[in-house]
């Protein structure tokens, strides 16, 4: 099988950029899928991560943008907008330490970072004293 | 000991909600109790092994390099939620919760094992301490000094438990492992996955189960040498614990399979090639569609079982196609892969319009096995858990509210239990160093200014 016909890749027959239709999406889907390098947008039909045949251009919108894109000579597109965000487990997902000093149900936790004044030996402060 | 008469005659109900009661578990004796071990350890093998007798009581003392701790407590999902402080030398930072579930209960020593006095220190605990639980790679306490063989020296009762990859000796045996390797290595990562005809991927068990197992049979082999000591021997034992061999030991019939017909098992994704209807189907619809939260969004799952023929007859009925129980009357004729092909699809159909929840009770009001697949958000708020103390809100003296794992296994007069989450580095250094070592405070801060601690 060529390259191009492959189940979760749309390479675009116009600029040539190959689109990755990430399996977690498009495993099952039909809809319309933008390509990330010239915009134009395809029908696209997969079940079971097999595509039910060629993609069809055809007119806007679009459903969803591919997981991940590349030009002909390999360079990632990642702009916002052409290709879909990476899926993640909460809204305000940063991949860094996010502060916390309550648990889910309200009660005090050490969750954020602390100066050597807010410990009494190797314990916070807060519950040494019991708050 | 008489049994109370009120005891003898409850139902058998009662009288386990009496015996094991979880609010009163922190009143009992623990079993372990007078039993003392050191723990080297680091990731998840080693540490489970010894936070397994931690939970039964043992007193133990878990040592890692100062200030830093040992790398797990490093790790946590995404780099997203930590407890604080890591250290009292580094307040700021804290300890990922990977840590989390792999060292309850235990006390807190950091040392330098790079420094002689370290490994001074190490020979006097080793004199005090029944067990070592070890998982560095092969040999290297041994190169240090602080391997069974010293140890054996200074005190010939000692169990040492050491895990790893891939055994002390033979060619393998170089290599460091991590639980993921241990099971590709192992052989069970080959059958957990996709079936060819859904893209063929083999898949990975998210949680470091290979870890936990291999702590669990550790500790097993443990116990079973206190054992041989107290009552048999009265001498020590040396042990090694294989990730590898331990991923391959529970292999069922795979194994056997292969040695009797030269088949090499195949991935079969969410079907079973031993029964069907035994699998995990595709609901088509999100139990909290309004979620903020992506993962909530997802559509359900939900696990059906119905594999005897008037189970599978009750099936067909309720998705409305009794021409399937017609077409496929008996499990011989519905096991074989063409026909698993042709049945799941047709039941994911029937659930393409439902949440996990509603296919979950359809099953129910027809007398089929079923249950949805449940994130960890239904798993924490399930009541029965929380009354059995399998999970439990612990109020830790160090972290404040969290939510953790309890043992999940019930001994009804002497009950493991989790009395803290974990404790930053070096916690509990001069407790330690002053019970065991004989070391006074002074003395303490001077191995303290020098790093050694
Ligand atoms: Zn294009």
């Amino acid at each position: 099988m060529p390259f191009k016909d492959a189940s979760l890749i749309l390479q675009c027959p116009k600029c040539d950029v190959i689109n990755y239709l990430d399996p977690f999406t498009f495993w099952n889907f039909k809809g319309k899928v933008k390509c990330a390098g010239c915009d134009v947008v395809y029908e696209v039909a997969l079940t079971n991560g097999i595509r039910a045949g060629a993609p069809k251009e055809t007119k806007g919108p679009h459903d969803r943008c591919p997981g991940f894109a590349q030009t002909k000579d390999w360079k990632p597109i990642t702009t916002p907008g052409k290709v879909a965000a990476a899926p993640q487990a909460r809204e305000d997902f940063q991949g860094k330490p996010i502060p916390i000093s309550k648990s889910i149900r309200g009660k005090v936790v050490s969750g954020k970072p602390l100066t050597a004044a807010d410990l009494v030996g190797s314990v916070p402060k807060m519950f040494y004293n019991g708050n | 000991m008489a049994i109370d008469k009120s005891l003898k005659d409850m139902t058998f109900e009662d009288y386990c909600r009496t015996v094991f009661n979880t609010k009163k578990r922190y009143d009992k004796p623990e079993v372990l109790k007078g039993i003392r071990a050191i723990s080297t350890t680091q990731y998840i093998l080693g540490p489970s092994c010894a936070a397994y007798l931690a939970e039964l009581g043992a007193e133990t003392i878990k040592v890692e390099l100062p200030k830093r701790g040992e790398p797990m407590r490093h790790t946590t999902p995404f780099n997203e939620p930590f407890l604080y402080p890591l250290s009292r030398w580094m307040p700021e930072k804290g300890t990922g919760l990977g840590f989390f579930g792999a060292n309850p209960n235990e006390y807190f020593l950091s040392l330098d094992f790079h420094k002689p006095e370290a490994i001074q220190i190490m020979k006097r605990l080793a004199a005090k301490s029944d067990v070592a639980c070890e998982n560095y790679r092969a040999g290297t306490f041994d190169r240090w000094g602080i391997g069974y063989r010293q140890f054996k020296d200074l005190n010939p009762r000692m169990i040492y438990q050491w895990m790893g990859g891939f055994g002390g000796w033979g060619p393998g045996r170089n290599r460091a492992s991590y639980d993921i390797l241990g099971q590709a290595q192992g052989g069970c990562f080959s059958i957990t996955g996709w079936h060819k005809e859904y893209g063929g991927m083999p898949s990975k068990q998210t949680i470091w189960i290979m870890d936990y197992w291999g702590g669990a049979i550790s500790a097993f082999n443990v116990l079973a040498c206190l054992y041989w000591r107290d009552n048999v021997s009265g001498k020590g034992n040396f042990l090694e614990y294989s990730q590898v061999h331990g991923a391959q030991r529970h292999l069922t019939d795979f194994i056997s399979l292969y040695g009797k017909t030269g088949i090499v098992p195949q991935r079969f994704g969410n079907f079973e090639p031993l029964l069907c209807v035994h699998g995990i189907l595709k609901c088509g619809k999100s139990s909290y569609p309004n979620s903020k939260n992506p993962q909530e969004q997802e559509v359900g799952y939900c696990l059906v079982s119905a594999y005897k023929d008037e189970d599978f007859q009750k099936l067909c009925k309720m998705i409305n196609r009794a021409d399937l129980a017609k077409k496929y009357p008996t499990h011989a004729d519905r096991v074989g892969a063409d026909a698993q092909s042709a049945i799941y699809p047709e039941l994911e159909k029937f659930a393409a319009d439902k949440t996990k929840e509603e296919f979950d009770k359809a099953c129910k009001a027809n007398g089929i096995l079923s249950q949805p697949v449940w994130n960890s958000k239904e798993v924490a708020a399930n009541e029965h858990w929380h009354m059995r103390g399998t999970l439990q809100w612990l109020d830790d003296p160090t972290f404040g509210d969290v939510l953790t794992q309890g043992p999940a296994y019930q001994l009804s007069d002497t009950p493991a239990r989790v009395r803290w989450a974990f404790k930053p580095v070096g916690a509990d250094n001069e407790y330690i160093l002053s019970k065991l070592c004989g070391y006074s405070g002074s003395k303490i801060a001077d191995l303290e200014q020098k790093e050694i601690i």
